[in-house]
């Protein structure tokens, strides 16, 4: 008699994305099947479980022939626990692979549960053929006897002592398995007295054996620590995204952000490496997306207002990165649910904090240093606490020369902070509590005033901040409707000071929102978006400045400017609508419209109707068709409409996106996608020409028009290599009354090339480099110069705007990862140099005092940086 | 049968912890040199790289426009005032002058509106301007009288500006300059500051020049100026403020530390020139321009003979 034995392997939930606390991660899987790049990754509370088991036919062939194999699979299961899908992954022939498929396809599991709810999950299985060819006689099987466990263990992850589920532990001697659960632990029973050597085979950590003695009586207890192996081939077994209205969503996750060269980490600087966005002068922190103003993208935190981007305009984000779960990037075409912007959308979530124990991290760099706490409050809550300090101030006046033009009376120093409380109030409630803050302050004396621009001179000072609370309160009616209600207050200023020329202060500006946002899954193929959007902005001005130059204007000297001067309080009021529906009428195909009407109120009173569009087809396996178009609205800034310096009579900048693109899988993890877009700029505020005195000095005159196409080829983070190629060709162009007719945009660069690459090397390092080569910016010549002899300095007569163009930029940074990993924590310290071959990149001229001649200013020079982290 | 998936099979035990306090303190200090470093090196690139290489605004060598004066810097519509200029070289120079009666100043780098409203004034070194007269003559009566009546009406509000223009060249080298006049329907009007000397050291610095055999001499110079022409007037924000006095400063062959300076740091420090035995003297000339900013301006010049040798006639 033949015995056929199926044995059946669950070869774990190998990580999408590590994390230093969780033992698995996964995404919800895209109904279309493309290599995801997208969505966050949710924390996997229990991993699928065999409810019903198949056996599948032995192969007859195979059977007669005495071959046996295992047939390894891919399957998709669903949030319910059915199989929707398998796919065998190395095909071994004789039938077997038809069988396994066959009976995967009838077996029912448990569904993959996450902190969210029950999750669409794909996992690799194994399935065994094997003949025991010596007849066994079908015997009742004998009523098992109760099991005494001899071992108690624990798998936790060496240095962030996380559990590890899921992990095959093995007692070679006896021939016992067991898998580690959700908090790592496990049991083994019925094992001889004495030592005993535990195996644990190689999965995404590295193979690790462990003798262990078990006593005559009683139980051991054991933790046993794996080390995560960077150059595991199982990984990345679970993935997915779900279905975006947007066509074009990429996302960077903090494990990566924290590894591109050149960015030193920091979270906001880190897009500037994706396609569709130029590259900013210098080391400004500013976002230029698919040819629209910086100010034209908006960057939301928690689907929040961020009152302050940058340290000191760039030097580092406001946020530390190590909060965020994942940033997602919308080069343009975002939803109805955002408005008061016509470019992109970047937007910022954040990673709940640790439940299982306190942990956190040191960290020591060049500009700061910060710390990071994160652990569990009462049932079901977690507390953060962030902050970060820059000690240039301590640093600066031992190495400032006495004979330098200068003279620091507050150095540089910035510090933000940031506490979250995340609880979950019941099954169906989540509360967080987010409350973050920056300050950033700075004042120079400067000796001698300049010899070109001579009001430059006496003290430049610089003092801003914000603090701000939000809340968010998630509530699940029902599986079909889920409700966000958010609310944010915060209170922040800005003031700059040019000796006692030029000052700026707004002080106080007060922000208020208030969002409420429903999601209604009317029917499987319909789900309806809506909500309201409510924010509110008081500020008081107290300004003595020049007008300020418009995009593409080039502005005279600050010595020879004309000052207008303003002290007044103003309102910002907004109150906004928004509907989007998503059709899948089949499986394949989504079809996404909104429409979002703003009022706003206030100082500035004006409707706005943004209608939008997308869909997502897919065409074949792993083959995506996307596109989308869409009516965009931004309000004139304070600025611009507060008199004598703007002009309240302005309409709101408007633009039309369309955009049509194409993704494809090309390997596991690997993935390209090619997007066209064309924007339609209209109503931009530019400035009147040969104004009066009674004429405002700002108009709606500017219309432009930005397109090209975009590149992304991309290995997902995840695995011992990872990195992008992003290529974008852009052609942007203004049209004013200053200029006539069509001229380049200011940051139109037609050829923007970035590299990111990183590798995991032996020994713990790891090795990344980027390259960047761009197309010069365009630059405006001096022509000529007049002599003022109110000033006594030359003024400079330009020539026609943006009509030459500096040189090309290229530059190549790399950066060098050790890590020391320890039993309980984690050491971590980084080289990264900038500009390693000494690039001089041009970024703009200087000039002698009467403008005949020039050199060029050149961006940073090789500049090595480093930093040191502790986690524990 | 156990599930033995995984093609290999080595053993590794888990290490064990390693010792991290060795040479912390070492790491410490090696860290906060390695950060004066790179600060410094930041520093250095952030405020030595621009313009040093140029020659500094403040060396006279070749054709230049020092100061624009006009005797009136705020007159009436109908007042007559004179305009001169301080050119270097003193002589062999070409003036052309002219008044632009409608112009939107540095934004627009002077250019005067229309070319019709540019009206000449002259080609000598010094020349009157009448802008009643000007405009008549200039642009026929009828044109001259709206011209006249629009400045009128801007100069109510607070003031309007005219620009005089002044083209000098010499040879192949010439210079584009402009200096603004500010019309009032009523007094008070600007005067110009007064410059009554400089003190080198402490030490008075009269007209006659000076003979030094120190070249490549440091001297501290100071300003003086006739505090009773600082007049006091009515700011933008309706407060009553001094004038503030900027100061500009230019040599021939000496070097100046500063081209610009101030009420609140006035004095400059000037570097005789090398002289060579060969050269036995060479002779330098220092300018002092004062600006009261609102259009007055004043200028003194000075002359200093360096000797390559101790021998002072």
């Amino acid at each position: 008699m033949i015995l056929r034995l199926f044995s059946l392997t669950l070869t774990t939930l190998f990580l999408l994305m590590s994390t230093s606390h969780t033992s698995a991660q996964i995404a919800p899987r895209p109904a279309d099947g493309t290599t995801p790049e997208t969505d966050v990754p949710t924390e996997v509370i229990r991993v699928p479980e065999v409810i019903r088991f198949v056996e599948a036919v032995y192969p007859k062939a195979a059977l007669e022939e005495g071959l046996e194999a295992d047939v390894r699979l891919r399957i998709d299961i669903d949030a319910t626990g059915k199989v929707t899908k398998t796919s065998v992954i190395e095909p071994v022939g004789y039938g077997f692979d038809e069988a396994a498929t066959a009976a995967v396809l009838q077996m029912e599991f448990s569904p993959a549960q996450t902190t969210a709810g029950p999750v669409p999950v794909q996992i690799e299985y194994v399935y065994r053929f094997t003949i025991q060819t010596e007849p066994t006689p079908v015997e009742p099987p004998p009523e098992p006897a109760a099991a005494v466990v001899k071992l108690r263990g624990q798998l936790l992850e060496l240095g962030t002592r996380a559990p590890i589920a899921g992990v095959t532990i093995l007692v070679p001697a006896v021939g016992q398995s067991t898998l580690s659960g959700i908090d790592g632990r496990f049991e083994l029973a019925d094992l001889p007295p004495g030592d005993t050597t535990l195996v644990i085979p190689p999965t995404q950590y590295e193979q690790t054996e462990q003798v262990v003695t078990i006593p005559d009586d009683g139980a051991a207890d054991i933790t046993i620590r794996l080390k995560r192996d960077p150059f595991s081939e199982f990984r990345t077994v679970i993935e997915g995204q779900k279905q975006e209205a947007e066509p074009v969503k990429r996302k960077l996750f903090v494990q990566e952000i924290k590894k591109i060269p050149g960015v030193s980490g920091d979270a906001l600087k880190a897009v500037q490496n994706l396609p569709g966005v130029a590259r900013p002068p210098g080391a400004a922190g500013l976002l230029v997306v698919r040819g629209a103003n910086p100010g034209d993208t908006a960057i939301r935190v928690d689907e929040a207002v961020l009152p302050q981007l940058y340290h000191f305009g760039g030097v580092y984000s406001v946020f530390n990165t190590d909060l965020l779960e994942s940033i997602d990037f919308y080069p343009g075409g975002f939803s109805v649910k955002q408005g008061d912007a016509t470019a992109g959308l970047v937007s910022v979530s954040l990673k709940e904090g640790r439940t299982d124990r306190w942990g956190g991290y040191f960290d020591i760099n060049v500009f700061h240093a910060a710390g990071l706490a994160s652990g569990p409050t009462w049932e079901d809550g977690s507390l953060t606490l962030a902050a970060r300090r820059s000690y240039i101030d301590a640093i600066i006046p031992l190495v400032v020369p006495d004979d330098m033009n200068l003279s620091f009376t507050t150095a540089p120093v910035y510090y933000d902070y940031q506490a979250q409380l995340d609880q979950k109030l019941g099954p169906k409630d989540d509360l967080r509590i987010f409350v973050y803050g920056s300050d950033d302050q700075l004042r120079i004396l400067l000796k001698e005033p300049s010899a070109t621009n001579p009001a430059v001179r006496d003290r430049i000072e610089n003092h801003s901040y914000f603090h701000t609370i939000q809340a968010q309160w998630e509530h699940v009616f029902s599986n079909e409707l889920k409700l966000v209600s958010r609310l944010q207050f915060g209170v922040q200023l800005l003031s700059f000071y040019l000796g006692d020329t030029i000052s700026f202060k707004l002080e106080p500006i007060l922000r208020g929102g208030w969002r409420e946002d429903f999601t209604w899954k009317v029917a499987d193929f319909f789900t309806l978006d809506f909500g309201l959007d409510v924010g509110y902005e008081y500020a008081t001005a107290d300004i003595t400045a020049p007008l300020q130059p418009r995009e593409g204007e080039s502005p005279p000297p600050l010595t020879t400017a004309t000052l207008q001067s303003v002290n007044e309080s103003a309102t910002f009021g907004r109150r906004s609508i928004y509907v989007e529906g998503t059709v899948q009428p089949v499986d394949t195909l989504s079809l996404t419209s909104g429409v979002r009407v703003d009022w706003w109120g206030g100082i500035w009173k004006r409707w706005t109707i943004d209608p939008r569009a997308s869909f997502r087809w897919t065409i074949a396996d792993g083959t995506v068709l996307k596109g989308g178009l869409g009516v965009y609205h931004k309000r004139p800034q304070f600025g611009e409409v507060i008199e004598p310096f703007g002009n309240p009579e302005l309409d709101a900048e408007e633009s039309t996106q369309y955009a049509l693109g194409i993704e494809q899988t090309i390997l596991e993890g690997l993935s390209v996608g090619v997007e066209g877009f064309y924007k339609d700029l209209r109503n931009l505020v530019s400035s009147v020409q040969n104004r009066t005195e009674n004429d405002p000095p700002l108009e709606n005159g500017g219309e432009g028009r930005a397109y090209g196409a975009e590149l992304l080829l991309r290995q997902r983070f995840g695995n011992w290599y990872w990195g992008w190629i992003a290529y974008t060709l852009s052609f942007a162009e203004r049209k004013d009354p200053m200029s006539g007719g069509y001229r380049p945009f200011d940051f139109d660069q037609t050829h923007i090339l970035t590299v990111v690459a990183s590798f995991s090397l032996p020994w713990d390092l790891e090795l990344g480099g980027r390259f960047r080569y761009v197309t010069g910016s365009p630059d405006t010549p001096v022509v000529s110069a007049v002599y003022d002899g109110d000033s006594g300095i030359y003024v400079p007569k330009y020539g026609e705007p943006n009509s030459a163009r500096n040189d090309d930029f290229h530059q190549l940074d790399i950066r060098l990862d050790k890590t020391w990993v320890f039993q309980d924590w984690i050491l971590t310290t980084y080289i990264e140099v900038q500009n390693v071959y000494n690039r001089a990149n041009p970024e703009g001229y200087s000039y002698n005092y009467n403008y005949t001649e020039r050199e060029v200013i050149s961006g940073l020079p090789i500049i090595p940086g480093f930093g040191i982290k502790g986690e524990f | 049968m156990l599930p033995m998936m995984h093609p290999h099979f080595s053993g590794r035990r888990v290490r064990a912890d390693a010792d991290f306090g060795v040479g912390e303190t070492v790491l410490r200090m090696r860290i906060a040199k390695l950060l004066k470093f790179l600060i410094w090196c930041g520093l250095f690139w952030c405020f030595s790289a621009c313009g040093d290489e140029f020659t500094p605004a403040s060396k006279v060598e070749g054709l230049r426009v020092l100061a624009i004066r006009t005797s009136l810097p705020a007159m009436s519509v109908t007042d007559t005032t004179t305009l001169d200029a301080l050119v270097y070289p003193e002589s062999g120079v070409d003036y052309q002058w002219s008044i632009c009666l409608a112009s939107a100043g540095s934004a627009s780098a002077f250019d005067c509106i229309s070319e019709d409203l540019e009206c000449s004034l002259g080609t000598q070194p010094t020349v009157e301007l009448n802008l009643t007269t000007l405009a008549t003559a200039c642009l026929g009566e009828g044109k001259a009288d709206e011209v006249l009546q629009q400045i009128a009406d801007n100069s109510g509000q607070d003031a309007a500006v005219v620009y005089a223009r002044l083209q000098v060249s010499k040879g192949d080298d010439s210079i584009e300059a402009v200096k603004s006049i500010r019309i009032q329907k009523e007094p008070p009007f600007n005067t110009n500051p007064v410059l009554v000397g400089i003190k080198r050291d402490g030490a008075n610095w009269g007209e006659e020049p000076i003979f030094t055999a120190n070249s490549k001499t440091k001297f501290t110079l100071l300003p003086i100026a006739d505090e009773k022409s600082r007049e006091t007037y009515e700011g933008a924000d309706g407060e009553t403020a001094a004038e503030e006095f900027t100061y500009a400063w230019y040599a021939t062959e000496s070097n100046l530390s500063q081209v610009f300076t101030y009420d609140d740091y006035p004095s400059n420090v000037l570097e005789t020139p090398k002289v060579s035995d060969e050269e036995q003297t060479r002779e330098s000339t220092l300018w002092l321009v004062v600006r009261d900013g609102r259009g007055g301006v004043d200028w003194l010049k000075r002359r200093m003979v360096v000797y390559a040798q101790e021998i002072i006639p």
